[in-house]
């Protein structure tokens, strides 16, 4: 009886520290990049107006889906939406310079994932390979892939930016909350805690190297879905 | 004056706010800080104004390499971060501008280039809504000694001895008010580095005195202390 309660006080005390994580990333919304595109946005409304509107619309949206309250889960293909929707605000301030390939299976779409386990990994992704680029005349190359792999789906961010010292990605997957991108920690304690220690990320990076961050993802999991 | 920035509509947009003021008159625009300097290598400019994160080159470091230029020009760090606005003031930059940018503050900005003596920070102006007895009065922040958290409240303390309780925690009045020029001492305590009198180290211990009041200065804000208030005198010398 009392292994019983253990095991639910277990659950519930997981939960508790899964919310407060997502919490922690949804106040995350860099000011950065909410004031960089918001004077973006400023400057179009005298040279595009309509491009203007068009990225307050998306910033809206973004934001939206970003303070969402419902449910930890979403699927993919709403994860996916908020991704593109950032990429075409950070498009908007770095035009050429950001060069973006998705290259999404359709099947996979429907893949249930924890709350804000890509997008960050897209931030981290845009802040390599453009704000800490080493020249203005690079474009930066990121690449988003998500595709079946039977029972799986996976899903990779790459991008060919500054990359990291991996023994920082190793302290920031442990815990440690000092370093820049605070979302990989974050990230991975959620995969893990959804899906078991064999679903943390996988994170290839260098100096100078660029990044990769694989995201394994089982396409059916007990007590996950969409809500 | 010489622009700076790699994001392309900011750099249009401050060309554009800055050509339309009269005072202002050949604007030079360059993506990169790099650029930067190969102008001004040919070029001498009135001002420059730098967004603070670039690829490369910094506009902090920049700034930094126009500091040694025999006649260093004039820097305006125009920035979406308010925490850049803190390394501000040690380059000794003439203003600060925030993104987006509006009209007015830039011509603000564009005002203390002119008057070209500035290299001490603008007296504060800004203005503090307290309630007292269900009276709103206003309170100069430049007036603000210290503040003193208590709970989810502040307590501000002005330079007349007076003190007032406010709704907002010490750690937003921290964040917020950084580029003012008010730094964090300890836990509970936030000092305006403009009122600081003196500094005292006694066995270990620190502490500051602000307007006569000694502050207790936690251990591990002590050399951060110390140095942003040397480098404050440095840029008052």
């Amino acid at each position: 009886m009392s292994g019983q309660l253990e095991l639910a006080e277990l659950d519930a005390s997981r939960n508790r520290a899964m919310e407060a994580e997502v919490r922690a990333l949804r106040a995350q919304i860099s000011p950065h990049f909410v004031y960089n595109s918001l004077g973006a946005i400023a400057s179009f409304v005298r040279t595009d107006p309509d491009r203007a509107r068009e990225l307050l619309l998306e910033f809206a949206d973004f934001t939206r889906y970003s303070f969402r309250r419902h449910g930890d889960f979403t699927t993919l293909a709403e994860e996916l939406r908020s991704v593109e929707r950032y990429l075409l605000l950070e498009q908007a301030r770095f035009g050429d310079r950001l060069q973006v390939t998705l290259n999404i299976a359709p099947e996979v779409l429907p893949v249930v994932i924890p709350f804000l386990s890509i997008q960050p990994l897209v931030e981290n992704a845009v802040r390599h390979g453009l704000e800490h680029a080493s020249s203005v005349d690079e474009a930066g190359h990121l690449r988003i892939l998500a595709h079946d792999r039977g029972h799986e789906c996976v899903v990779e961010v790459e991008d060919d930016g500054a990359g990291e010292d991996p023994e920082k990605v190793r302290r920031a997957l442990a815990g440690d909350a000092s370093l820049d991108s605070i979302g990989l920690g974050n990230v991975d304690a959620r995969l893990r805690a959804t899906f078991g220690d064999d679903y943390g990320l996988v994170v290839e990076t260098a100096r100078g190297a660029g990044t990769k961050v694989v995201v394994r993802v089982p396409k059916f999991a007990p007590g996950v879905s969409a809500g | 004056m010489l622009v700076v920035d790699d994001e392309q509509p900011a750099l249009d947009e401050l060309g554009f706010l800055l050509r339309a003021d009269d005072r202002v008159g050949e604007v030079i625009t360059c993506r990169s800080a790099t650029d930067g300097l190969r102008t001004l290598r040919e070029t001498d400019v009135d001002a420059v104004f730098l967004d603070v994160q670039m690829p490369g080159l910094s506009g902090l470091e920049l700034a930094e390499v126009l500091g040694r230029f025999k006649q260093p020009p004039p820097v305006v760090f125009v920035t979406a971060h308010e925490q850049h606005a803190v390394d501000a003031f040690d380059l000794h930059a003439v203003d600060y501008v925030l993104k987006p940018v509006r009209a007015e503050r830039l011509a603000e900005a564009v005002r203390r280039v002119v008057s070209g003596s500035d290299r001490r920070p603008a007296p504060d102006d800004a203005q503090i809504p307290v309630e007292r007895a269900g009276v709103t009065r206003f309170v100069d922040r430049g007036d603000i000694t210290h503040v003193e958290a208590q709970g989810d409240y502040a307590r501000l303390h002005t330079d007349g001895g007076e003190s007032y309780l406010v709704r907002i925690p010490l750690s937003t009045l921290e964040e917020e008010w950084r580029p003012a020029g008010f730094w964090r001492i300890h836990r509970s305590l936030l000092v305006a580095l403009a009122h600081v009198d003196e500094v005292r180290t006694d066995g270990g211990r620190c502490t500051v005195v602000v307007r006569g009041v000694e502050l207790p200065v936690a251990r591990r804000h002590t050399r951060e202390l110390r140095d942003v208030l040397v480098r404050r005198a440095r840029g008052l010398a």
